[in-house]
């Protein structure tokens, strides 16, 4: 069964300390952390890699600071989390060298690499804009400025696999402005190789999923939070599903109960038979929410459920 | 409310520890001596908060590792799991809940008891709430977080609650930041919040910060709520251009939907931004101080504080921040005296530009449903405008110029009016 993490996950104790110290000088450590944990994910048996993420402080975060035309502002409350992130402030047009992935991510496994984005109506949903006007002007300029760092570190990375996050969708600001997402995917994603899955988490997806499967968009599949929702409601809300690329977030990133392996594995047969596509499966949302013994745990779970099958 | 002061202040909880104490803690230093050491470092928080101007004051939370991990290591049924992010490079230890949850020790009553002790102004005792704790858990035992968020508030928050009123306590702030995290579980928070008051004998203070929502789905739940009083975060999240209007002050739209609703609480309005060491100017505190006054249509339904707990500032950029707040609020109460804050409607109609200062109705705190307060009426008032309400509070004189008016008696009719 094909399995990935995505997202941010916590950083260990020591590059917190280190961190505490010095900001700028335990970035290196960050980097060799990564690449750690990246190894971890490969000896729990995962067939696809993700980086950790480790030098990101929020998931927008090194956007806000070297794209032009927006800063990182005040802290506001991530989506339905005790965590926070700095607001991006847009107050001009935004401009990237399109190096910001390059820069920040140490994943480098081609073919079986994870690479991620922000859903670029979840990146304006989640910034002010004093310089657009309209969600709908920004979104694009968003996702024209997130295909610059999409084109540029599929080149260098060479992914399996897009990963496109969207927590916002599933969350009362985007009802109604669905059809801005969908637009922007095809911006997002143009002219990218790898088969691009959206992801909706932190609640449930299935609404989101439902307006957006009626929508043309760039995307090759949906990777749904599956912890939200009774799994019959959610084999029911899969029937009929068109696209070619499922992923379930079967692994709790939001608690320390472990999960028992056959459990998970009879809930992503049953949806994935559902769905009538083989399900990939994936973590709830980012690892980052527990701690980092935890959410190892949490890994090596997920590595057990892929060798499964 | 302090009695018959216009825009009382307060700060919200913690200060950052002092280096010296911090030092001498992690020396081999006896407890006794240690405790000793606290005691010092709370004294020096109440001294300087005193000193500030500030007309409800605590300890600075020196005793508190933080307003999570302290409580919960009084509490059974816990365990602690590790580190998890609060933002940048910020962490807390949050804990796993791993069988029924009980209050092991009142683990505020000690320092409460020594504020009290040394506190010339009103002690206002920040507690952290059910609802926040049970959001910050790992649920692993009970079979929702409602039920561990009532558990909480009725085998935890509760007797501690109890402990402190009968050691004393009057003013009690429930520190509740998860309250909107959850705009579902807004009812949950209200549920548990009540259940943790009931039947206490004390004002009862909420404080929730950094919503996502700018609060917008307190309402309608938050009308049940067993408190007379919001303080919350604002500053954080609105410009830093001056002016009183609705452009620049884009961070404060709760300050409508507490009008539309016709909440009766009154409002600590956070002023001052505790994520940043850059200053606010103080004619800002001032301007967000008369806009709120003027949405609200009342300022003396305001009372002023930061945003939330200094303690992630440097000591004297914590002071500076106070200081700073402070001069704006004298800059706003003299520029509500002179009628400068620009057509505020109170409840007897609009307050027109260029008055000589506010009419204040007999604005009823919701507290004073259960036990009616004494009220105050400007007499004989320096001019038609009356100043201030409620009688004389436990750290309060009388304010020149007022007379007593007790409990049970008509409302005022404040002359002039």
């Amino acid at each position: 069964m094909r399995a990935y993490t995505f997202g941010i996950y916590p950083r260990p104790l020591r590059l917190i300390a280190a961190t505490r110290r010095d900001p700028e000088g335990s970035r290196e450590l960050a980097r060799s952390e990564s690449r750690r944990i990246i190894g971890l994910q490969e000896r729990a048996g995962l067939p696809l890699l993700s980086d950790p993420l480790l030098e990101w402080d929020d998931m927008l975060r090194w956007f806000a600071l070297e794209w032009r035309g927006v800063r990182a502002d005040g802290i506001l409350r991530y989506f339905e989390h005790n965590a926070f992130y700095r607001v991006p402030v847009v107050e001009g047009e935004l401009g990237t060298d399109g190096g910001v992935l390059r820069r920040h991510l140490v994943i480098g496994a081609r073919g079986r690499a994870v690479l991620e984005v922000p859903e670029p109506l979840t990146f304006a949903l989640m910034s002010r804009d004093s310089h657009y006007g309209s969600l709908e002007a920004l979104t694009s300029a968003i996702a024209r400025a997130l295909n610059e760092e999409l084109c540029s570190a599929e080149g260098e990375i060479g992914p399996a696999l897009i990963a496109v996050k969207g927590p916002a969708l599933v969350h009362g600001e985007a009802r109604g402005r669905l059809d801005l997402a969908a637009r922007a995917s095809f911006e997002l994603l143009d002219s990218c190789r790898a088969p691009a899955l959206l992801h909706l988490y932190f609640k449930s997806p299935l609404g989101a999923y439902r307006e957006l499967s009626g929508m043309r968009s760039a995307y090759a599949g949906f990777a749904l939070d599956a912890t939200w929702d009774d799994r019959g409601r959610l084999a029911e809300g899969l029937r009929g599903y068109k696209m070619s690329e499922l992923a379930l977030g079967l692994v709790d990133a939001q608690n320390t109960r472990v999960e028992g392996v056959e459990e998970l594995a009879g809930a992503a047969e049953a949806l994935g038979r559902a769905a009538g596509v083989e399900a990939m499966v994936t973590v709830s949302s980012d690892l980052e929410f527990l701690p980092y013994s935890f959410a190892m745990r949490k890994v090596r779970v997920l590595g057990r459920l892929a060798r499964h099958a | 409310m302090p009695e018959g002061k216009l825009l009382p202040t307060k700060e919200i909880g913690s200060l950052r520890k002092p280096a010296w104490l911090l030092a001498f803690l992690r020396s081999g230093a006896p407890q006794e001596e240690k405790e000793l050491a606290r005691d010092e470092a709370a004294l020096a928080n109440i001294k300087m908060l005193e000193g500030v101007g500030l007309d409800y004051v605590y300890d600075g939370e020196v005793r508190r590792i933080e307003m999570y991990e302290y409580p919960v290591r009084y509490i059974e049924g816990f365990e602690f799991a590790g580190l998890v992010r609060s933002f940048d490079n910020k962490y807390y230890r949050k804990a796993r809940v791993v069988g029924p949850v009980r209050l092991r020790e009142n683990y505020h009553l000690r320092e409460f008891e020594f504020v009290r002790r040394w506190a010339s102004r009103t002690p206002k005792i920040p507690v952290t709430g059910p609802y926040t704790i049970a959001d910050w858990s790992y649920d692993e035992y009970y079979r929702d977080k409602g039920e561990l968020a009532v558990e909480l508030a009725r085998n935890v928050i509760r007797p501690l609650l109890q402990g402190l009123v009968e050691a004393g306590a009057r003013v009690i702030q429930i520190d509740e930041p998860a309250a909107t995290t959850h705009p579902d579980e807004v009812p949950m928070f209200v549920e548990a919040f009540n259940e943790s008051v009931r039947g206490l004998d004390a004002e009862i203070h909420v404080h929730i910060c950094y919503s996502g929502d700018n609060y917008r789905s307190l309402y309608p739940h938050a009308l049940e709520l067993r408190a007379s009083h919001y303080a919350l975060e604002f500053a954080n999240r609105d410009t830093w251009e001056l002016g009183a209007d609705d452009e620049h002050r884009v961070g404060y739209d709760f300050l409508r939907l507490m009008r539309e609703h016709g909440d009766p609480r009154t409002l600590g309005l956070g002023v001052v931004d505790v994520h940043t060491d850059r200053m606010e100017p103080p004619e800002l505190v001032r301007d967000r101080i008369l806009y709120a006054a003027r949405v609200l249509g009342d300022p003396w339904k305001l009372m002023v504080n930061p945003d939330c707990g200094l303690r992630t500032r440097s000591r004297r950029v914590a002071l500076q921040k106070l200081e700073t707040m402070m001069r704006g609020v004298e800059m706003a109460r003299a520029a509500l005296a002179r009628g400068a804050g620009g057509g505020i409607r109170t409840h007897e109609g609009e307050w027109p530009t260029g008055s000589q200062g506010p009419r204040v109705g007999p604005l009823r705190h919701p507290g004073a449903d259960r036990a009616p307060a004494a009220r105050i009426c400007a007499f004989p008032a320096p001019s038609r405008w009356a100043a201030g309400i409620r009688g004389p509070g436990p750290g309060g004189g009388m304010p020149r110029g007022e007379r007593y008016i007790p409990p049970g008696a008509p409302a005022p009719i404040c002359p002039g009016g």
